[in-house]
């Protein structure tokens, strides 16, 4: 039980121990017999019995049945008795309140069954007895006093009513929060009220004259909930992990947001070690890595273009999101594929009680997501859509010209969970985000994310569980050319099926993880056709390439004792390249051009053109210097068999991925890293400091000007480049309180090396040169106030150093163009980034039971309006001297509204 | 068919966030001087003409002295061994006498640079393919709806010079054109106004003079590879979009167009410099790179040369835009001054006006 923690929130506070003493005290044990009696029953009969309330989830228990026999049980033994054989086990909350949870909560890290919550208003009125064990004789007057506080700010409530209604007694506090009341012997429920504050009523048994004290709290107060969670409150020491974060979309909402748009990318491009390169770019950095080194799984399955709109949004729909876990440094070996990162998002899951919905209705978009049970309450729901209305807002627009141009998303999520059995679960969901924009009539280009997964969770016994999970995902971009004559459709992507299994095994000390991944891909790499008869466009179709990779794993975390405690784990990969069709041979000691293929070689469809395997380690270890402080290191090797080819700073609509092949090498990635932590004040404030040094081996770079749009030669145009980065990360994080947030510093370096001996094969002679998102000072402050309980407050400032940029040091005149020379490239800097973001959120119900929970959001983004520059670039106008002009995306603040309901 | 997707995110930008641009002080370190060659031989008469100039610094367009490259030898010599030199007829601007050599189809050119600190530089060669000819050269109206300071919605025209060609399928081909247009305007020296002692305006007419001609150059690079449309017809390609004004349209107007057949190198030359000259800013765009020259220092390769020389097959079209050939009237130019004093104008009518 030592795993488990309540998050206490307010209100429970005010169950003192003195309360729970003064009880009327339950029978202290209990006998009876059941043969195949409902589980449900049982507990009912023990909360009778013993006067106790016990919680639990109503599905856990349909259909489960209990046969014991009792003798004298004591509360403790009585429940373990009864729910022994079930995958569930109790926590004695208090004396008159029990939780029955789920086993697997109890112990794993993962949660992935919903947390239990209890509601305040469901826990057991006690019967307080003041003026001693023996009753008063009963015409006596007797006298009740007290204080009554505004349970927040611990001051005197004032003018507040203490009444007994039945008795039609009541009275007010004094200036002091005192009152003095006559009441005769008995039982008594007296309200406590006052204004702007949450009526309490407390059951007495008057047996002399004595104190009744209350504190009353805030009416908004919307905290009254009993969270169980499922981690550890002091993972941040205690855990062995390190470089992870872990947000769930309740924080994440909190923030301010870009047009009110919440935004899971955005959030975490907040957290230490995680840049991009501006606003509204695709992707971000992380610890020094590529864009393109991040794997992003949404329930499981990887998302190839995590951004609406290429840039604006991010496609994770608020509404569905539960949480999602960062992890930038040693990444456990049960994940793999990608360099830098993995954010794993998780989707909830419906609702097994009732249906009920929530949505909201922004400026840009508009979404709706219902929930609710199936097959009575052994099943789940969820459907959820999001879609903008942005083409409304290009008709308003003050430019005539845009008015012609679209751009528009819409995503949509459909989940079903089924529990098949009590040790079973099996979850079906589909996914599907769709862009379309386009700058005139004539080229409208689009993006899609389609993906679908099935998976199933049984437990055979609290020792062993598995997971597993079959997925198919299709990421498709299209650009479609309509001009007469013309008219032809561009399309790219790239297309996967796959596989994974997971057995967690328990096994002492030990927390042990074994499974494989195998992932089936269809790479697109470009084709455009003609869209009819009379188009002058030419077919031309680059191959489709073929590869699968696989990956077995063993994961394995001792906690030798309460001091040293590591993970070692090993995931091995392998991936090969299948054939079809050419593949050319270059001669040996030259650099790849037009004029050095020597032959072309064919391979048949299933032919095997190019294997690579490899072994990636990882290791971290975590030593506690006391309970409230520790040590941790980590190490970990990742390999990267597909890249993002792409000439442009961010991920652009032509840009396409890219297997590993006979000429483009896996990217391998080392991290070590060394982190301190320590907490603070009962585990409410997080601090940490990592460092961590990395070493990229063959990230792909281009060739200066390189084209390459349908490139049938294109390893001719990339060159290998061996990255090196390291950096140190400092964070803060406040979880309890009326202040929540957290502040990082980051002070990172990440640069490339060309590593060809040829001058044509090499950018800035072979010298190493920053990377584009090589921002060295990166400071991010994200608060949440909580004003009252109806109105909270949220601020996010950012800074950062500017980006390195290839500036134009010179330049000349073409047959009267003027034109920009360039040197060496990313040798300086654009201007630092900083920004302001506010946002007020308020309740607009508060009452209990309420149907409908509504909130309004209202955000600034970018408050004083600074001019962050994007880029900077050159331009001549003719009869002035040729400039140099910044290019701000958001030139100025951006204010939004948007409202948020639940029901 | 060209990507606009590199202007499509600062539309978006612009639109939805009201994005900004302004000025930015870079500094910037010294930086030696680079050799800038710029040269092309045709299938049409000559002479042809090679510059040679320097790159400038910021900021010193206007101050600096002329950045142009004096009293070097410059020579065209041709597969055959045949070479002539080319006279510096203004400071930089070197030209072959116009009977000295004609371009041929299928020769093979290459051009030497020697310094007069010594310093030799060579190109590469280039062999001269023939054009196919223009099919068709022809204007169309197009309006382009915009929002004027009041937020009415105004439409305004341009005329877009388009061309029809047929691509020859037996071969990679890449185009580049040009453009010269030539327009007459009529202006109202007898209408100037001057001022008195005092300041206040007071008739002042001119004499001279009311008729000019304006010749303007359209050389943006403006190239195209067939790799999409190999052995079929190029329809409607835009040369240029001229706004439809009444300086430019109020009496005809000359419009000649010359389709060149270009190297691979040359096409990936200007490819990337019209990048560099159409930059927008947004990160969507490619990054910065420097158009590949074609020409090196023979004795130090690692030395940066700027500029291109090609050899190129030409063929020209030319016609007259009148000025209701589009079924509406751009309006009378005015201009109450004398015409002498717009940018380019000549009161010398033109041979074939």
């Amino acid at each position: 039980m030592k795993k488990l923690y309540l998050l206490l929130l307010a209100s429970v506070l005010s169950f003192s121990p003195e309360q729970l003493q003064a009880q009327t005290a339950p029978p202290k044990t209990f006998s009876v017999a059941y043969q195949n009696a409902p589980l449900k029953q049982a507990l009912t009969e023990l909360e009778q019995k013993f006067g106790v309330k016990i919680f639990y989830r109503e599905e856990w228990l349909t259909g489960k049945t209990v046969t014991l026999n009792l003798k004298n049980a004591t509360l403790p033994e009585a429940l373990q008795a009864t729910l022994a054989g079930s995958e569930y086990v109790f926590m004695q909350y208090d004396a008159a309140n029990v939780v029955v949870m789920p086993a697997l909560l109890e112990k794993t890290s993962e949660g992935n069954i919903a947390a239990v919550r209890i509601r305040k208003d469901d826990i057991a009125p006690k019967v307080e007895i003041i003026g001693g064990p023996r009753i008063a004789p009963r015409n006596q007057k007797l006298t009740l006093k007290g204080v009554v506080k505004d349970g927040k700010h611990n001051e005197p409530a004032i003018g507040a009513t203490v009444q007994v209604e039945k008795l039609g007694i009541g009275t007010v506090t004094d200036i002091n929060g005192n009152y003095e009341l006559k009441l005769v012997p008995g039982k008594h429920e007296v309200s406590i009220s006052a204004v702007g504050l949450e009526t309490q009523k407390r059951t007495i048994q008057l047996n002399g004259s004595g104190t009744l004290n209350a504190e009353l709290l805030d009416i908004a107060f919307n905290l009254s909930e009993v969270q169980i969670e499922a981690e550890r409150k002091n993972n941040n020491v205690a855990g062995v992990q390190m470089g992870v974060n872990r947000l769930s979309i309740k924080e994440i909402k909190k923030m301010p947001a870009l047009l009110g748009e919440v935004d899971v990318v955005k959030t975490l491009q907040l957290l230490p070690g995680v840049t991009s390169v501006g606003e509204a770019a695709v992707g971000y950095n992380v610890r020094g890595g590529n864009a393109d080194q991040n794997l992003i799984l949404l329930d499981q399955v990887p998302v190839f273009n995590p951004m609406h709109l290429f840039g604006f949004f991010s496609v994770f729909n608020p509404d569905v999101v539960q949480d999602l876990t960062f992890y930038r440094g040693a990444i456990p070996a049960q994940f793999g594929g990608r360099l830098s990162s993995i954010l794993d998002v998780k989707q909830k899951e419906g609702s097994y009680e009732k249906v009920q919905g929530s949505g909201g209705i922004g400026i840009v978009s508009g979404r709706l997501a219902v929930e609710g049970p199936v097959l009575h309450k052994k099943g789940s729901f969820l459907l959820a859509g999001r879609s903008s209305y942005s083409d409304w807002i290009f008709k308003k627009l003050p430019k005539a010209s845009l008015r012609d141009d679209q751009a528009s998303f819409y995503d949509g999520t459909i989940k079903f969970s089924a529990l098949l059995s009590e040790q079973t679960k099996v979850m079906a969901s589909g996914y599907r985000s769709h862009d379309s924009f386009g700058f005139s009539a004539d080229t409208i280009y689009s993006s899609s994310t389609t993906n679908g997964s099935v998976s199933i969770n049984h437990i055979f016994s609290d020792k062993f569980i598995l997971n597993a999970t079959a997925f198919t995902g299709d990421y498709a971009m299209n650009i479609d050319f309509n001009a007469p004559g013309n008219e032809a459709q561009y399309a790219s992507g790239i297309k996967q099926q796959g596989f994974k299994t997971d057995l967690l095994v328990r096994q002492g000390r030990q927390k042990i993880n074994v499974g494989g991944a195998a992932t089936y891909y269809n790479f697109e790499q470009g084709s455009l056709v003609p869209l009819s008869e009379a188009s002058n466009i030419n077919a031309d179709v680059l191959p489709l390439e073929r590869a699968l990779e696989s990956a077995l794993y063993l994961n394995d975390e001792i906690e030798l004792n309460s001091v040293f405690s590591f993970t070692v784990g090993l995931r091995y990969s392998f991936y090969q390249n299948y054939g079809n069709g050419a593949v050319l041979n270059y001669q040996s000691g030259k650099p790849k051009n037009e004029l050095t293929v020597v032959d072309t070689a064919y391979y048949g469809k299933n032919e095997v053109v190019q294997r690579y395997r490899g072994a990636e380690p990882r290791f971290a270890l975590k030593y506690a210097l006391n309970e409230k402080s520790s040590v941790k290191a980590g190490y970990s090797r990742t390999r990267q068999y597909m890249h993002v080819i792409s000439n442009t700073l961010t991920i652009s609509p032509v840009d396409i991925w890219k297997t590993s092949n006979s000429h483009i090498k896996p990217q391998i990635g080392d991290q070590v890293s060394l982190g301190y932590f320590r907490n603070l004040k009962q585990n409410t404030i997080e601090t940490s400091a990592e460092i961590y040094y990395k070493q990229i081996k063959d990230q792909l770079d281009f060739k200066e000007g390189a084209d390459l749009f349908l490139n049938h030669q294109l390893e001719t145009a990339l060159i290998a480049a061996n990255g090196e980065a390291y950096g140190l990360e400092l964070m803060v994080n406040k979880k309890g309180g009326l202040l929540t947030g957290w502040a990082s510093y980051a002070y990172s370096r990440s640069w490339l090396k060309t590593n060809s001996s040829f001058a044509e094969e090499q950018i800035n002679e072979g010298r190493k040169y920053p990377t584009s998102y090589d921002k060295p000072h990166n400071l991010n402050l994200v608060l949440n106030y909580q004003l009252t309980r109806r109105l909270s407050a949220s601020a996010n400032f950012t800074y950062s150093t500017g980006r390195p940029f290839t500036a134009s040091t010179a330049f000349y005149v073409i047959e009267g163009n003027v034109v920009p020379y360039y040197a060496d490239r990313n040798q300086y800097r654009i201007p630092d980034y900083h920004r302001l973001d506010l946002s007020l959120t308020f309740l607009t119900n508060l009452r209990k039971n309420k149907k409908w929970e509504g909130n309004w959001n209202l955000a600034v983004y970018n408050v004083y309006a600074r001019n962050n520059a994007y880029s900077v670039f050159y331009r001549h106008k003719y009869g002035s001297q040729p400039r140099v002009f910044q290019l701000a995306v958001i030139g100025t603040a951006i204010p939004s509204i948007s409202y948020n309901f639940k029901f | 068919m060209r990507f606009k997707y590199k202007n499509l995110f600062l539309v978006l930008a612009l639109s939805w966030l009201s994005s900004c641009i302004k000025p930015y002080d870079l500094e910037v370190e010294e930086q030696e001087k680079l050799l800038v060659v710029n040269g092309m031989i045709t299938d049409e008469p000559g002479p042809y003409t090679v510059n040679l100039t320097t790159t400038f610094k910021y900021g010193s367009y206007f101050s600096d002295i002329s950045p142009s490259v004096q009293q070097a030898t410059v020579t065209i010599t041709d597969e055959t061994g045949f070479s002539v030199k080319l006279a510096e007829k203004y400071p930089g601007v070197y030209q072959t006498d116009s009977s000295a050599i004609r371009g041929r189809v299928g020769g093979r050119y290459t051009l030497r640079v020697n310094l007069r600190d010594g310093k030799q530089y060579v190109s590469e060669t280039e062999e001269l393919r023939s054009a196919p000819p223009i099919g068709r050269l022809y204007a169309r109206l197009k309006p382009v709806v915009m929002v004027n300071e009041r937020n009415d919605q105004v439409t305004v025209n341009y005329v877009s010079i388009l061309v029809d060609t047929k691509d020859p399928g037996n071969e990679r081909n890449f185009y580049r054109w040009t453009m010269n247009n030539t327009y007459e305007v009529t202006t109202q020296p007898g209408n100037f106004m001057g001022v008195d002692r005092n300041g206040r305006p007071v008739p002042a007419p001119k004499d001279c003079c009311h008729q000019c001609w304006i010749s303007e150059k359209n050389t943006v690079g403006n190239v195209l590879s067939d790799l999409q449309f190999n052995g079929n017809a190029l329809i409607a390609r835009e040369i240029t979009n001229i706004p439809f004004k009444p300086q430019y349209f109020q009496n005809k107007h000359f419009v000649e167009v010359r389709q060149l057949a270009i190297s691979e190198g040359a096409y990936n030359f200007w490819k990337t410099l019209d990048d560099q000259i159409a930059g927008t800013g947004s990160v969507q765009e490619p990054a910065p790179a420097n158009a590949v020259s074609n020409i090196k220092n023979e004795a130090n390769e690692q030395e940066q040369v700027l500029g291109y020389f090609s050899a190129a097959g030409a063929s020209k079209k030319s016609f007259f835009i009148q000025p209701f050939d589009f079924g509406v009237y751009a309006g009378s130019f005015v201009f109450p001054d004398d015409c002498r004093l717009i940018n380019g104008a000549t009161t010398k009518r033109p041979s074939f006006w």
